[in-house]
């Protein structure tokens, strides 16, 4: 008997299941009932499906096997399930079954099996989870009703009726289809039988061709989901070649940073090696390796180099980074100086430079009030050398050098007696003094040391400072000379006869600040200041006889200009073309008005040029060439000159060395080539 | 009214004089008028006029220190302006100093003035190529005073010197 109802179940099973698919098919939304179908069709395969068919077969349909009519009329079909279903067709009640061990034996194994295929489709579909006690008591409830029809066919005398048997197909059908309890009232004769036979017959039919389309669609979805596995794996494949490329690719750019990294280490240890004079390529096969000089190098050269050497192995093995810092400072100064042609301050600066590097390295007790006077005056030197102040600058130097002698506990009176204390005194506040045994050490100024300290150093720079002192501010004289006024004007006022120095140097500090923001160098030439340098300025006489020049001239187009106009006498008594194209010209007295003589040979005799004589911008300089240089002198020019009606700085621009003249208002006023090209004063 | 230099700071703007930053001759001219302004009428002592006339001085430089502190009225200078009336070889420079000493009232310039323009009009060998406009210049620029002014006039009408000067319009730049 369990066969049987393991088969009505697998009929109810399909017809539920068509119910499912025909839903999804449709597109219709699932339900509560269609849940319900899909929850028993789960449960039907998990727990108790013997005849399971894998594949695209129905393992639950019916089959018919005949659907023939007789000589009477009369219709007679027939089903079967497959075979594969086990005894299916065959059998009455469930409960009689002689194969029920077999069947038994048969679900067990397929209980074993892990459903696949459709029925993997169909269970992935539950994924509700629905109450399978409302399932089975459906079940029990069709049941009953199958039970009830077969019992209507036995009052009625239904043997005889083909297909009506207990284990007909028709009694299948009924259970299968369900069975209307009120026909229990009008299956009242043989007629009404066969004619619900024949409903269920045709019902059967129709449902039998919406089993072609479940398997239409289940093939359809068995097709799709290996076409989705091909994909997949042809996707893991791609993948896979994909990665495989890629790691190709990483591992040949691996392989190229590498390369570079090598190459670029030693192409550094190769500068390291020839910093240190060293022959990177020694006891290497390599004949091409090292460049060799076209020329020896002068022993200028081979100095340079040799102190570059010792200074880099110095800078490697510092103590002090900060002595490191200003012993590279005021090499760069000593080059400078070098550059300038003054070779007794590019030994002080050298030498100073040296002292810096030296002490760098000193690991013993060091003064720290004297390394760090030392460090000021270094910055005090750089910020001296670049406002045009070398003397001073230099000056720094030698004391900084001497204090670092103090400061490693070196130095000796004799050593460091001849030095310019004022520098020290008036930049650090400190100064030197001698114990009685000669040895020399750091103490700080007194008040008053220091203000003469100050006092002298203005008078020693040849009043720049004081008597010009705006403009020397403006060029930027060392803030710290500033702050000593300050401070020191304070300190001292009253305090002896010779205080007053230090309320005028006061006085002039405070106008210092006063005027300072104004006097910075502004760029614009003014367009009389453009012609002015082009053109000149050119007097003529009433009769037009006499032509004179009376300020700048110094552009070739504008010589020529004036030699149109002037009388042949006033023809230029030299010219010399400079190898970068700037031409010096001296003029005849009669060339020139009065003043302007006298201002040419004034200059001249102070170092900016020659009596009667101009200097002519090279032939291609346009007027914005000229103005790109006086911007550039106004950024970074040298100041070479200071006095209280403006200051001249030197720039260098284009291969020419050019001045240029800042009025007190820091705007620039003129512009021209200085005479000696070339060789900064 | 004008705040003037102390005499230290007037003596440090002297030595480092070089004229109006304009780059031309009437500027130079005008710094120097500028700079005698505001000079203090407090004599410079010796040692300070020392230290002017001899300090990195120029033939020209001196001169044109002198040439302020005459506008300054600093009469102090005048033994230094004989001397290098007598020192200086150049013609420019003496009539300068001549001019300073007739501008302080020393007769003596005066006199130098009047015997240079009668050794120029009679051509003398050492002046054939003498410009008068240098004569003019340390007249209009030293000896400015009323005398001054009508020697001038009377110099430019014997040697019938009389220029006016007008600047020349320029172009614009190319």
């Amino acid at each position: 008997m369990k066969s049987k109802n393991s088969n009505s179940k697998r009929i109810i099973s399909a017809g539920l299941a068509l119910v499912l698919l025909i839903n999804t098919a449709c597109g219709v939304r699932p339900g509560r009932s269609s849940t319900i179908v899909r929850s028993f069709l789960l449960e039907r395969y998990l727990q108790d499906d013997a005849g399971t068919v894998r594949g695209d077969v129905n393992p639950i349909e019916p089959v018919l096997v005949d659907n023939s009519t007789d000589s009477d009329g009369n219709q007679s079909i027939s089903f079967e399930v497959p075979e594969h279903s086990g005894a299916a067709a065959s059998g009455g009640n469930s409960s009689d079954s002689d194969d029920e061990n077999e069947n038994d034996t048969q679900d067990d194994a397929d209980e074993q099996n892990i459903p696949r295929g459709l029925p993997r489709i169909y269970a992935e579909l539950n994924i509700e989870g629905e109450n399978l006690e409302q399932q089975r008591e459906y079940l029990r409830g069709h049941a009953q009703r199958l039970a009830e029809a077969r019992e209507a066919c036995r009052a009625l005398n239904c043997e005889g009726i083909p297909g009506l048997d207990q284990a007909s197909p028709g009694a299948i059908r009924v259970g299968r289809d369900g069975f209307d309890p009120s026909s229990r009232n009008t299956l009242k004769t043989k007629e009404d039988v066969l004619k619900e036979i024949e409903r269920l017959e045709n019902a059967l039919k129709a449902q039998r061709a919406e089993w072609e389309k479940i398997r239409a669609a289940a093939r359809e979805k068995k097709a799709q989901v290996e076409r989705e596995h091909q994909e997949i794996a042809a996707s893991v494949v791609r993948a896979i070649d994909e990665a495989e490329k890629s790691a190709q690719e990483n591992n040949a750019l691996s392989e190229s940073i590498q390369s570079e990294l090598i190459q670029n280490h030693n192409s550094k240890t190769e500068n390291i090696y020839k910093e240190f004079g060293l022959d990177p390529h020694q006891g290497s096969n390599d004949a091409n390796s090292g460049a060799q000089l076209s020329r020896p190098a002068t022993p200028y050269e081979a100095e340079v180099e040799r102190l570059k050497q010792a200074n880099t192995l110095l800078r490697i093995t510092s103590v002090n980074t900060e002595l490191n810092d200003s012993a590279l400072m005021f090499a760069e100064m000593a080059d400078a100086s070098a550059r300038r042609g003054n070779l007794e301050s590019y030994d002080i600066r050298l030498s100073a430079a040296r002292a810096f590097a030296w002490a760098s390295q000193h690991k013993g007790n060091t003064d720290e009030n004297a390394i760090k006077a030392a460090l000021d005056l270094s910055v005090g030197a750089k910020s001296l050398e670049s406002q045009g102040m070398s003397q001073l600058a230099d000056d720094s130097a030698r004391v900084a050098k001497t204090l670092l002698q103090v400061a490693l506990d070196v130095a000796r009176l004799s050593k460091v007696i001849d030095v310019p204390l004022n520098v020290l005194e008036a930049f650090s506040g400190k100064t030197l003094d001698f114990t009685p045994e000669g040895q020399v050490f750091l103490r700080d100024c007194s008040a008053l040391e220091r203000g003469f300290a100050i006092g002298s150093l203005v008078l020693g720079t040849g009043g720049v400072l004081l008597g010009a002192a705006p403009m020397a501010i403006a060029a930027g004289v060392a803030s710290k000379v500033l702050n000593a006024f300050k401070e020191q004007s304070a300190a001292v006022h009253g305090a002896a006869a010779g205080a007053r120095i230090f309320d005028e140097t006061v006085a002039v500090a405070r106008e210092i600040e006063r005027t300072a923001p104004k006097l910075m160098a502004e760029a614009t030439l003014t367009a009389y200041g453009k012609k002015h340098i082009w053109f000149g300025e050119i007097r003529v006489s009433q009769d037009k006889l006499k032509v004179r020049i009376d300020g700048g001239l110094h552009t070739h187009d504008g010589l020529q200009k004036y030699l149109a106009q002037a009388p042949v006498e006033n023809a230029p008594v030299s010219r010399e073309m400079l190898p970068n194209g700037v031409e010096r010209v001296v003029f005849p007295e009669s060339a020139l008005t009065g003043r302007e003589a006298r201002k040419l040979s004034l200059a001249a005799e102070k170092g900016f040029g020659k009596a009667n004589g101009k200097t002519l911008f090279p032939s291609h300089w346009t007027p914005e060439t000229i103005e790109n240089a006086v911007r550039k002198a106004s950024i970074e020019g040298k100041v070479v000159s200071v006095t209280d009606k403006g200051s001249k700085r030197e720039v260098l621009h284009e291969g020419i060395t050019v001045i240029v003249n800042f009025g007190k208002d820091g705007r620039p006023k003129s512009a021209f080539p200085s005479w000696n090209q070339g060789e900064f004063k | 009214m004008t705040k003037h230099y102390s005499n230290k700071d007037a003596l440090h703007a002297l030595l480092n004089f070089l004229g109006d930053a304009d780059d031309s001759g009437s500027g130079f001219s005008r710094a120097m008028n500028e700079l005698a302004e505001l000079i203090p009428a407090e004599p410079f002592s010796k040692q300070q006029l020392d230290v002017i006339f001899q300090q990195n001085a120029g033939p020209t430089t001196r001169a044109t220190r002198a040439t302020i502190l005459v506008k300054a009225g600093h009469s102090e200078i005048l033994p230094y302006a004989n001397n290098l009336l007598k020192e200086e070889n150049h013609w420019n420079l003496k009539l300068s100093y001549a001019a300073m000493m007739a501008q302080l009232g020393d007769e003596s310039g005066y006199q130098f003035l009047e015997d240079f323009f009668k050794r120029y009009m009679r051509k003398e060998e050492d002046l054939k190529h003498f410009d008068l406009e240098e004569l003019v210049y340390v007249f209009e620029e030293i000896l400015i005073n009323e005398r001054g002014k009508a020697m001038l006039a009377r110099f430019c009408d014997e040697a019938d010197y009389h220029p006016d000067w007008q600047e020349l319009e320029q172009p614009d730049l190319p």
